[in-house]
């Protein structure tokens, strides 16, 4: 168990070496990749190590999505970054992540070794890192949306920006299908059925639809900046109630799916 | 904003007029019919009629595509504002549905129980917001049909499978059949009852429990007030397991435990001695030393049973008691034998997340005499049988797979930042 004990440290060293990076990036831009590098992959090493030391992956609690949400997220903006040879979305999405570790050391885990029965299952992992997946895409086109708000519509920082959401949330959108399906067919393994109208699939299906929406407004408004910023900004609030929200809300205990403890 | 030209302008927002308005009434319609019905469930018809309807309404579609697309109604059901329109409105019903506590509805408002909202797959605004959804995902994906080559492949996957996957979901709820089959070890059945007992019928297979078998979890130290009415451990607090030789630290104390049965009996008062009934609760020996004042307790715990009462200790000048957690099951399974008219039995074992099939039946590990825990003599498996399985199944993997291409696929981007 010590080895888990790490973590504040491991958070702290991917906090400072994300802002020094970052600062580092416009002007010695190795040394800026280095240093950005260097802290997504002591999140990633963490993560190997909570899951080799609980004996189970570490997708249970929130904190532990959390976590590897702070670690997809680099990557998911990064890819967009290098694809598209964009480099802004970094300074909106390194933060975010940023602010999502922080909110795990202010709430230190118990990490917890056990695992239900009913997530004992070659799904649980595909599953949950499908949505994560398309938890960091969406929120790197939530990100973007915030730097496009201010921008003046019309204008190339606008446009560009448009561009880098519509790509993030294509591909947001692709894992959280996946996403869904896994859960629907893992769903008819564990449970008899594949859709419950539980509280935590209602909202994932709420989510899904949210940006559905998105992109089919997108195809008949190709030129409607501001409204697609707001547009992704009311989409990311679904999401968040879905991944977090959840659990404050009265229907979570009937919920066979918010994450405990 | 001068986004688009002023004439097309003016066609979307009268699409989007009339798609919300046709959004409206379907949802005051439907809700009227469903006060007027007092709420009664809505029911799909049973095989062989919803196979029929869908044939029937598939066929409809695909005339439609093909000859409608002159008509300006069924460009505008099938067109992306109506869909925006159908989505949001589809939304909103779920977001109603969602927030609502799914219960039995007995709590709820009247209007709510009215509306069916506590079932939404059988609550008839529920389902009429998802048939617009269906008629517009139909429409957009038949209307291409004439116009093949432009359209693209990953759209008739995305669209064309989700609209089978709805609307066989939709239409094969009444093939649906979901039992519950209770067994003790050593007997045999073929009744099945439906959740709340009012239902039995049989299954062409008999079930013999031969053994049900649970394992749990190295149980973990809790904490409890001196009164031991309430658990004080809180989140953020270490989880110790309960092992041998296991050292902790907990609210300045360092615990060792010194020993740990998985289970064990009462040896006089102040011992437990291991014991291999399953009536016999996990227990540990604990030394629990305060590091600032050296102060040193020592004692059993146990999370006890309905046999052997809960024992903790007290952690002199603490306000509280370490105590033993209940344990958590880790896996549990039956071990049955499957009985059929004119075969050989044959022994197989169900588990949570490995069911079995046999003769179109699905066996799912459901449930145990959880009172009992390891002691648990039945089980309660669940027997699903559902004919419409593989149409579904081909609708997720159609999803699946447009989800794959549009997340591979740069084309419509690329279209999208051209316009
Ligand atoms: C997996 C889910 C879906 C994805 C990824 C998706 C994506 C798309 C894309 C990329 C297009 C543009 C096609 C092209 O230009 O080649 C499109 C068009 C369209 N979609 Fe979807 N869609 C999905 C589900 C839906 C649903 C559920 C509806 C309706 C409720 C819908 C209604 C439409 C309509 C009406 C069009 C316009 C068709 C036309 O103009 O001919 N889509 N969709």
């Amino acid at each position: 168990m010590n080895l888990i004990n790490i973590f504040p440290w491991v958070a702290t060293v991917a906090l400072a070496t994300w802002t020094l990076g970052l600062i580092a990036f416009p002007k010695k831009r190795p040394v800026g990749i280095a240093l950005l590098v260097l802290g997504t992959l002591s999140l990633g090493a963490c993560l190997v190590t909570i899951w080799i030391t609980l004996e189970r992956p570490p997708l249970r609690t929130l904190g532990e999505t959390r976590l590897w949400y702070s670690f997809l997220l680099p990557i998911a903006a990064s890819i967009v970054c290098i694809r598209w040879k964009m480099v802004w979305p970094l300074y909106y999405a390194i933060p975010l992540a940023g602010l999502f570790i922080t909110i795990n050391l202010t709430n230190p885990e118990s990490w917890d070794r056990t695992l239900m029965p009913a997530l004992r299952s070659i799904f649980f992992v595909p599953h949950v890192l499908a949505y994560l997946l398309a938890y960091a895409f969406l929120s790197a086109a939530f990100a973007a949306s915030l730097r496009g708000w201010r921008a003046l519509p019309g204008s190339e920082r606008s446009e560009q920006t448009l561009e880098f959401a519509d790509r993030s949330v294509q591909i947001g959108f692709g894992f959280l299908t996946l996403g869904l399906v896994i859960g629907a067919i893992w769903a008819k393994e564990a449970w008899g059925h594949y859709w419950a109208w539980d509280p935590k699939e209602t909202w994932a299906l709420l989510t899904w639809l949210g940006y559905l929406a998105y992109l089919h407004f997108r195809l008949q408004h190709p030129l409607a900046a501001k409204p697609a910023f707001a547009f992704l900004g009311a989409a990311w609030i679904v999401l968040l109630l879905c991944w977090f929200g959840l659990n404050m809300m009265p229907i979570a205990d009937q919920s066979v799916h918010t994450y405990t403890r | 904003m001068p986004d688009q030209p002023p004439q097309a302008t003016f066609t979307f927002r009268s699409d989007y007029l009339i798609g919300a308005t046709i959004c409206l009434a379907t949802s005051l319609a439907a809700s009227t019919v469903s006060i007027i019905r007092d709420g009664a469930p809505l029911t799909a018809p049973p095989w062989p009629a919803n196979a029929i309807v869908l044939g029937l309404v598939a066929a409809w579609l695909f005339f439609i595509g093909l000859k409608g697309q002159r008509f300006a109604p069924t460009r505008l059901l099938g067109g992306l504002p109506f869909a925006i329109c159908v989505i949001g409105h589809f939304f909103l019903w779920v977001l109603v549905a969602g927030t609502l506590p799914a219960s039995d509805g007995s709590q709820l408002p009247t209007l709510v129980r009215k509306l069916g909202l506590s079932s939404p797959i059988t609550s008839i605004p529920f389902n009429a917001a998802l048939l617009l959804f269906l008629l517009n995902l139909g429409l957009a994906t038949a209307g291409r049909i004439t116009k093949l080559k432009k359209a693209r492949l990953k759209f008739y996957v995305s669209h064309g499978g989700m609209w089978l996957l709805i609307a066989a979901g939709l239409l094969s709820s009444s093939d649906l059949e979901r039992w519950e089959l209770i067994v003790s070890e050593g007997d045999a059945t073929a009744e099945v009852s439906n959740a709340d007992g009012t239902q039995t019928r049989y299954l062409p297979f008999g079930v013999l429990l031969a053994d049900f078998d649970i394992e749990f979890f190295t149980t973990q130290l809790t904490l409890v007030d001196v009164d031991e009415t309430e658990i004080i451990w809180q989140k953020g607090e270490p989880l110790i397991d309960l092992e041998k030789g296991n050292i902790a630290r907990i609210r300045g104390w360092e615990l060792e435990v010194l020993e740990s049965y998985e289970a064990a009996v009462p040896l006089g008062k102040t011992a437990y001695q291991p014991h291999d009934s399953p009536f016999a609760p996990p227990a540990a020996h604990l030394r629990a030393t305060h590091l600032e004042t050296g102060r040193t307790v020592q004692g059993w715990t146990t999370c006890g049973n309905d046999h052997v009462p809960t024992t903790t200790i007290l952690a002199e000048g603490s306000d509280f008691r370490f105590a033993m957690a209940l344990p958590r099951p880790k896996r549990f399974s039956s071990q049955v034998t499957i009985l059929k008219k004119g075969e050989e039995p044959f022994p197989v074992k169900i588990e949570v997340n490995k069911p079995i099939t046999i003769d179109g039946w699905k066996l799912n590990q459901l449930s145990y005499d959880e009172t009992a825990g390891k002691a648990s003599r039945w089980t309660v498996l669940e027997a699903v049988r559902d004919p419409w399985m593989p149409a579904i199944y081909v609708g997720l993997a159609l999803l699946a797979l447009g989800a794959l291409m549009h997340l591979i696929d740069r084309v419509t981007i690329e279209k999208l930042t051209k316009n």
